[in-house]
């Protein structure tokens, strides 16, 4: 990220009131994927090139299993803290290199086709009063052991789909974009994959 | 030329055209304790900034080798820079840079050992976009990446939280602004926090030039 940064540096040309695009764009989503529904924040930053037909930048965002109710049960084969099932949450993310590639429909809208490969993963945990463990280790060892090490898996993921944009001030332009999800290779104790569709309703703010 | 000293001609150095020198005090409080912090940073008229700040925490829901810390202080100093992006009316971005290093003191935790000293490194493009005279609004986000390097080296914490805030001009002295912040935090293999929620303020003394040094 801090490579790409020192060339947005350069390439923006700070002052230049007609220079390329660069803007800041702040998200929620919606995410449908794992068989159940979370959320969580997204944030990137990118450059607009040839145009503004191409934006170049950095993109991430994240479901943290804190501020998401869902749990999955897991069944132990010996009873942890006296019980004979857990009830565990789920959090992960992904950051990459993002690619978008659009236009302006008309003076309101604009639509573009986007694609972030990232590196990340999503993971399970112990929740409350589980996370005091037997024998006083780590909550990592246990969640380790419980799920075979395959508590967690991380890799390179995927998030691909269209984008809307209402060109609603000079500014400040919000957006809603669809997403198809996956982290290739995914192979988690729990579920065999995390695909999945994600809605994100952002801001995007920067020079246009 | 020692880093104590190159500091030190950096900001008692006369301000010269172009030049501004800003002095803040800032607090924050939320999800991981309450922090207070003071900084003093130069502005050059490129738009690029350099600074040093002092923080002191009282660090309550945080982690040390993974074990919680109930109770505890902790200090950092950061270097703070500020890059910029986009200058020009009505907008303007800035790419904020913040590293140090930060020292935990854990009075009331289950790890072995009580200390712990973190690197961090942080950035945060941030939008500041006027609104009138006397109001900015600022957006962005932080890229955080914290590593503990004692009493051993992982991960402290990484993630994006978001920000949102409002900076108020009075005067041509003085800015004041809120800000939130939120995001998620991962860190020690899955042992640490999970989140991060925050809100704080900070006026700043920035004398004769509150409305020209519309970021941070």
């Amino acid at each position: 990220m801090f490579s790409f940064v020192y060339v947005l540096a350069g390439v923006a040309s700070a002052g230049e009131s007609d220079g390329p695009s660069v803007m800041v764009d702040l998200e929620w989503r919606g995410i449908a994927a794992a068989e159940h529904l979370s959320h969580g924040p997204g944030a990137g930053i990118a450059l607009g090139l040839l145009g503004d037909h191409l934006r170049l930048g950095v993109h991430g965002f994240s479901r943290p299993g804190v501020w998401n109710p869902a749990t999955f049960t897991l069944a132990v084969e010996e009873p942890y803290n006296g019980q004979e099932s857990l009830e565990l949450r789920s959090d992960g993310g992904l950051l990459g290199a993002s690619v978008q590639v659009g236009t302006e429909l008309n003076d309101a809208l604009r639509v573009d086709l986007g694609a972030m490969v990232g590196y990340g993963g999503f993971g399970f945990w112990l929740v409350g009063d589980d996370r005091k463990t037997p024998d006083g280790r780590l909550p990592s060892a246990w969640e380790d052991e419980l799920m075979d090490g395959r508590d967690s898996y991380l890799g390179i993921g995927l998030d691909v789909g269209p984008r809307v944009t209402w060109m609603a001030t000079e500014h400040i332009r919000p957006y809603v974009a669809a997403r198809y999800l996956t982290v290739l290779g995914y192979d988690a104790y729990m579920k065999p994959d995390y695909n999945g569709v994600t809605v994100a309703l952002g801001l995007s703010v920067g020079r246009f | 030329m020692s880093l104590p000293v190159l500091f030190l001609l950096l900001f008692t150095a006369p301000a010269s055209a172009g030049v501004e020198t800003a002095v803040g005090l800032s607090g924050v409080t939320g999800s991981i304790g309450q922090a207070g912090a003071v900084s003093v940073r130069r502005r050059w008229d490129s738009g690029v900034q350099l600074g040093l700040r002092v923080e002191g925490y009282r660090a309550r829901g945080w982690y040390l080798d993974g074990w919680p810390v109930r109770d505890g202080r902790a200090y950092a100093g950061i270097v703070s820079g500020s890059i910029p992006l986009v200058q020009q009316d009505g907008v303007r971005i800035d790419l904020e840079i913040d590293a140090g290093l930060r020292q935990l003191d854990a009075t009331d935790t289950d790890a072995s050992t009580q200390q712990a000293t973190v690197l961090i490194a942080d950035v945060s493009p941030m939008v500041t976009l006027p609104l009138g005279d006397a109001f900015g609004l600022r957006l962005g986000f932080r890229r955080i990446t914290h590593q503990q390097r004692s009493p051993s080296v992982v991960a402290e914490a990484t993630g994006s939280l978001l920000r949102a805030g409002v900076l108020w001009i009075p005067n041509e002295d003085v800015q004041v602004g809120v800000e939130g912040i939120a995001g998620d935090a991962f860190g020690f293999n899955g042992d640490g926090g999970k989140a991060i929620a925050q809100v704080g303020g900070v006026v700043r003394w920035v004398p004769g030039a509150a409305h020209t040094y519309t970021n941070h």
